[in-house]
C-alpha cells in the first residue's frame, strides 16, 4: 500500500533538493571515514587571512623581498622552486624555529609556511603539505604584502 | 483546417516541444559541468575542506531563505535559484581571492560566514546541518506547509549565526596559534 503523498508527483524542485542532501552527505561521510578533522589545525588551515604582524628573531626576508619560509622535514627538501622569483624563498628543517614559528608538526613531515614582508615581519602561517602545488596562493598573498606591506 | 496543415502543425508542435527540451537538458548539462569546474578549482588548490564548507553552507542558507520567502509571502522561489543564489555569496571571497588576488579579511564574514565558519565548532557538520535543514525547510515550503518550513529555515539561519558567533577568533600572534592539533592530513609529496 502506498501512501497517498507517493501517488502524486512531487512539486517541481524536491527531487534536486534531496538529490543534492544525499551526494552532500555521502561527501561529508568520505570525508570522514578517510580521516579527515572537523576543522583540520582548529580550521586555521589555508585560511588565506594575513593576520599577522610580528617579527621572530633570527628571521629576515631575503634581499628586502617578502619572503616565503617553508618549515619541513629533511626527507622532503625540494630540488626545484616553484614559487615566482619576485618572492625570498627559504627551506628551513630546523625543529625549534619551526616550535617559534607554530609549526612543530613540521619536522615530522608535516610541512607548513610562514609569510615574511619586507619588513621581516611574519604575516601569515599556515600548514599545507602539498605546498609546492600552491604556488597561485602562495603568490597572491606575497604579491599582497609586495604591494600594499 | 485541412489534414495536411493538421499535420504541419502537428510536426511544428512536436519540434518545439523537443528544441525546449534540448535546451533544458543543455542548461542542466552546463550546470554539473560548472559545478564539477568549482569542485575541482578547489581540490585543485588543496582547499577540498573549504568547498564542503561554503558550498553546503550557501546551499543550505539558500534553500533556507527560499523557504521563509515562501512561507512568509506565499510566492515559491525555484530550488535551483536559491542554490545557486545562495552558493555565489557563500564563495564571493574565493572569486576575489581568485579573480581579484585579494586575500581573506576577517570583515569578509558578512558573506555567509566565509570566515568564522572555519574556526566555529564542528565546521563540517553545522554546514551538512545548515543544508539539511534549509532543504527541508523548502521541501516544507514546496508542499505548503508554512510553519515547519519558517521552523526549519530558521533553523539553518539560526545553526550558521551561532557557530560562527561561537567561533574563535582568527589569531593575531603566533602564540595564538593551538599546536596540539592535527593539520590537514593531505598528499605529502616527496619532491626527490
Amino acid at each position: 500500500m502506498r501512501l497517498p503523498v507517493l501517488r502524486r508527483r512531487p512539486p517541481h524542485g524536491v527531487l534536486l533538493v534531496l538529490l543534492v542532501q544525499v551526494l552532500a552527505t555521502g561527501l561529508v561521510v568520505g570525508w570522514f571515514a578517510r580521516g579527515h578533522a572537523s576543522a583540520p589545525d582548529a580550521g586555521l588551515v589555508q585560511l588565506d587571512v594575513l593576520s599577522l604582524s610580528e617579527p621572530v628573531p633570527g628571521l629576515e626576508a631575503v634581499d628586502g623581498r617578502p619572503t616565503m619560509v617553508v618549515l619541513t622535514c629533511p626527507e622532503l627538501v625540494p630540488d626545484r622552486r616553484t614559487l615566482d622569483a619576485a618572492y625570498g624563498l627559504v627551506v628551513s628543517t630546523d625543529p625549534a624555529l619551526a616550535a617559534s614559528l607554530a609549526l612543530p608538526r613540521a619536522p615530522q613531515c608535516q610541512s607548513g609556511y610562514v609569510l615574511l614582508d619586507a619588513a621581516s615581519h611574519v604575516r601569515y602561517r599556515t600548514y599545507d603539505p602539498s605546498w609546492l602545488d600552491h604556488a597561485f596562493e602562495q603568490e597572491v598573498l606575497l604579491g599582497h604584502l609586495a604591494h600594499h606591506g | 483546417m485541412s489534414t495536411g496543415q493538421s499535420v504541419r502543425a502537428e510536426q511544428a508542435r512536436w519540434a518545439d516541444q523537443g528544441l525546449r527540451r534540448l535546451a533544458v537538458l543543455a542548461a542542466w548539462a552546463g550546470l554539473t559541468v560548472l559545478q564539477l569546474g568549482v569542485a575541482l578549482a578547489y581540490a585543485g588548490l588543496g582547499t577540498w575542506w573549504h568547498w564542503l564548507l561554503h558550498q553546503l553552507t550557501g546551499w543550505g542558507l539558500g534553500l533556507a531563505a527560499a523557504a521563509l520567502v515562501t512561507a512568509a509571502t506565499g510566492r515559491r522561489v525555484p530550488a535551483v535559484v536559491a542554490l545557486l543564489v545562495g552558493q555565489l555569496l557563500s564563495i564571493v571571497p574565493d572569486l576575489l581571492f581568485r579573480y581579484a588576488r585579494m586575500p581573506h579579511e576577517p570583515s569578509m564574514d558578512l558573506w555567509l560566514g566565509h570566515i568564522s565558519l572555519h574556526t566555529g565548532p564542528s565546521p563540517v557538520l553545522v554546514s551538512l546541518g545548515a543544508l539539511l535543514l534549509g532543504g527541508w525547510g523548502w521541501i516544507a515550503s514546496a508542499y505548503g506547509r508554512r510553519l515547519p518550513a519558517t521552523a526549519l529555515g530558521t533553523g539553518a539561519l539560526v545553526l550558521v549565526t551561532a557557530a560562527c558567533l561561537l567561533a574563535r577568533p582568527v589569531p593575531e600572534r603566533l602564540a595564538d596559534y593551538p599546536t596540539g592539533t592535527e593539520p590537514l592530513p593531505g598528499r605529502v609529496m616527496n619532491p626527490r
